[in-house]
């Protein structure tokens, strides 16, 4: 199995690699989407004032020969939901650019945007369905067939039974599949979760909320979003679950981290990769929570994933 | 390196540009490192440095003629060169300096003092605490806007009343249609004088949660009433998870097999999609949840100097759809499209769906007490009932159950607002009130 990670800025790149990531993905927004459309996402990063997204056709080329070199693929995420009728040509001739300068997967979670590439510009790529794109079943992999798909992102919610059902639907045909492992386990499914994510606003399932009855008023207490802590997989962990991934099929391990702290994100990256290679050696399932768990001697985040 | 969002540099000469990020940026001049190879540096004419200034003070853009910069290489290797550009250009040092103590405040007051009072501070976003009313008391004044609406009397639509809450369906189940009716109305602050000449069918099964969704027998009871009293039937089938496709496979082959008269299916998901199109005999329309965009209700605080003028939905994509056998789309009244929608729908409003969960976040927040740990959810222990979560009052929104809705009052009330909602080919308008 492959690590992938989230890459907000060029200059993490190598430490990210030597860390343990076989694979990095990131956001690609250049001067003419700001210029053409302004707020409009381009991916599911809206955020301007720090480095989340790479922009710029020069850093491209610096990932693009960084990634050649050590030869880590890299994946470029336009996986906004939906985009207005006038930027489809705008988008097509951004992946068209980027496929010249030697980029060949691309993660796409609008379908308009899929049918666009293929039936419109007949654009041949690695399509990378994210885990934003909808419910992933068995039926949406065999839809998904005519299109010519080199990977399925399982979204956050999805059991390792039902990553199982939807891997065998596709025969073959389909030949990766990703699943989360670390970080960020939303509230919402990220398909079906229509908040922003920029700079000046709190995201949806940060945002302060009381319980209240339907009946009458109660003093219920307030909840806001637990803090984040310094512990791998704080908000999100499926370490335990590596092993259960592989025997489903999965090919990727997705570390989520575009824009987080450069540090934080070598250590979650190290500890996934000793997780995975622990998978390898150690055999019984129950000895490898084991070692997980022994990476945690204060104890796990219980934030789990699967 | 300054984040390439807020501010960049364009290379710029003999016809060609290239983009750029900035390592540093001050009053006095840039650093960036370019690429060797990328950009011909000898026949470079102009360098356009691009700031957007933050918290939507727009787009601004300094062009520095080659004669107004001072280049010189700081570093340089076989891969790429530094470059140290110096300007006296009075507007790129007015521009920066703004940009850099915008900057400073922004860093600043997010690190001491959190998001939200950035969102207050600069976009003028109301204090966040969650409104202080029960859940009852909180709805009830949200509904007071509408109360006395007489716009049902002014469009030539059919109405639907969608049905996807157990008080709504028991009530329906049990009395006339007269008398659910003048409840209906009660409930939610309506003229049933107004309503009931357009009533013209209902919405059933839900979109949003396979488990309140009913079962087979719980939906044919209520085909049957809607039947028995002249009402035309419009199904909306949930995302559905691979453990459930089974379930929904066997409803969909019975309602066909039994002949039920289903006016239309609407899928919000990709592979039920599918699944009827190629193996049932019913036609399907995109749903809700299947045309996306984002709504955020706070967006309107974004954008300070611009009018909404995004526009979904494109053509090609309609003709995709109507190519796959979806004659027709569920629209909501959440945020205004500009150009018309090629393809008849049916439109939901007041509520728009605005974020739904993988498991239910009630039911997570019920049994475990903690907001931010979440277990799969396989059983549903129906608080969403009893129970909803309130959101601070400007975003007019509550939790019920997996999903927070929002609540656009305008369509209620203002002609010109639903008109633009309902454009040219609406045909149909359901009130969904998901309480």
């Amino acid at each position: 199995m492959k690590i992938t990670a989230g890459l907000g800025s060029i200059d993490s790149f190598c430490a990210y690699v030597e860390a343990g990531a076989d694979e990095v993905f990131c956001g690609y927004v250049p001067d003419t989407w700001y210029r053409c459309a302004g707020n409009i996402a381009l991916n599911r990063r809206e955020v301007r004032l720090s480095n989340v997204n790479l922009g710029g056709k020069n850093e491209l080329a610096f990932l693009a020969q960084m990634a050649k070199e050590r030869s880590v693929p890299v994946a470029l995420a336009f996986n906004a939901h939906a985009y207005p009728a006038d930027t489809y040509p705008l988008i097509a001739d951004i992946i068209t650019d980027c496929i010249e300068m030697g980029y060949v997967s691309f993660i796409i979670a609008d379908l308009a945007l899929l049918v666009f590439l293929h039936t419109k510009r007949s654009l041949k790529a690695g399509w990378i369905i994210s885990g934003d794109f909808g419910e992933i079943n068995p039926l949406l992999v065999e839809y998904l067939l005519e299109f010519d798909i080199q990977r399925i992102i399982f979204p956050r919610s999805t059991t390792i039974q039902e990553m199982q059902s939807c891997i065998a639907a596709s025969h073959g045909y389909i030949p990766e599949f990703e699943a989360f492992v670390l970080n960020e386990k939303c509230h919402f499914h990220g398909a079906l979760c229509q908040g922003c994510h920029n700079d000046d606003l709190l995201p949806l399932c940060q945002i302060p909320y009381r319980l209240g009855s339907m009946q009458g008023t109660e003093d219920i207490p307030m909840w806001t979003q637990n803090p984040q802590t310094a512990l791998s997989g704080a908000t999100g962990c499926g370490l335990c679950d590596i092993q259960n991934l592989a025997k489903a099929g999965i090919t990727h391990l997705k570390v989520v981290g575009r824009g987080n702290f450069s540090d934080a994100m070598v250590r979650d990256i190290q500890v996934v990769r000793d997780c995975r290679d622990a998978c390898e050696r150690i055999a019984f399932s129950d000895c490898y929570r084991d070692y997980v768990r022994s990476r945690f001697p204060e104890g796990c985040s219980l934030n789990c994933y699967y | 390196m300054i984040p390439f969002g807020s501010a960049r540099g364009i290379l710029i000469g003999n016809g060609s540009s290239v983009d750029f990020a900035l390592d540093t940026l001050s009053p006095l001049g840039f650093t960036f490192r370019l690429f060797r190879g990328v950009f011909p540096m000898d026949l470079l004419s102009q360098i356009t440095i691009v700031i957007d200034l933050l918290h939507n003070k727009g787009r601004h853009q300094i062009a520095l003629d080659k004669s107004e910069i001072s280049l010189t290489t700081q570093e340089e290797n076989r891969q790429s060169i530094l470059y140290h550009a110096e300007t006296t250009s009075a507007a790129y040092q007015k521009l920066t300096s703004q940009f850099i103590r915008d900057y400073q405040v922004y860093l600043c007051m997010r690190q001491e003092e959190g998001v939200e009072a950035v969102s207050k501070r600069f976009l003028g976003v109301p204090e966040a605490p969650p409104t202080m009313m029960g859940g009852h008391a909180y709805m009830q004044q949200m509904m007071k806007v509408w109360s006395g609406t007489r716009i049902f009397s002014q469009v030539d639509v059919p109405v639907f009343l969608c049905l996807q809450t157990p008080r709504e369906i028991s009530s329906f189940l049990s009395h006339t249609f007269a008398d659910f009716l003048s409840g209906y109305c009660d409930r939610h602050n309506l003229s049933k004088e107004v309503l009931q000449n357009s009533i013209r069918g209902v919405c059933l099964g839900h979109a949003y949660c396979s488990q309140v969704f009913p079962d087979l027998t719980q939906l044919l009871r209520q085909i049957k009433r809607a039947h028995q009293q002249g009402l035309q039937i419009m199904l909306e089938l949930p995302t559905v998870r691979t453990c459930e496709q089974s379930r929904f496979a066997r409803l969909l082959h019975c309602l066909e097999a039994r002949g039920e008269p289903i006016d239309e299916i609407s899928v919000n998901d990709w592979g039920m999609a599918y699944y009827i199109g190629t193996q049932t005999a019913f036609s399907c329309s995109a749903g809700r949840l299947l045309l996306r965009q984002t709504k955020d209700p706070r967006e309107a605080y974004m954008r300070i100097n611009e009018t909404p003028s995004q526009s979904y939905y494109p053509e090609f994509y309609m003709e995709y759809l109507v190519s796959r056998g979806m004659r027709r789309a569920a629209m909501e009244a959440s945020v205004p499209y500009t150009s018309p929608v090629p393809i008849p729908f049916s439109l939901f409003l007041p509520c728009f769906q605005l974020a739904t969960s993988g498991d239910c976040i009630l039911k997570n927040l019920m049994e475990t007490g903690n907001r931010g740990t979440h277990r799969p959810q396989r059983t549903c222990a129906k608080y969403c009932q009893s129970e909803v979560l309130l959101y601070p009052e400007h975003m007019k929104t509550i939790g019920i159950g997996n999903t927070l809705c929002t609540l656009n009052s305008h369509v209620m009330t203002d002609m010109s607002v639903l008109s633009r909602y309902m454009g040219e080919s609406c045909d149909r308008l359901v009130l969904d009130f998901p309480w």
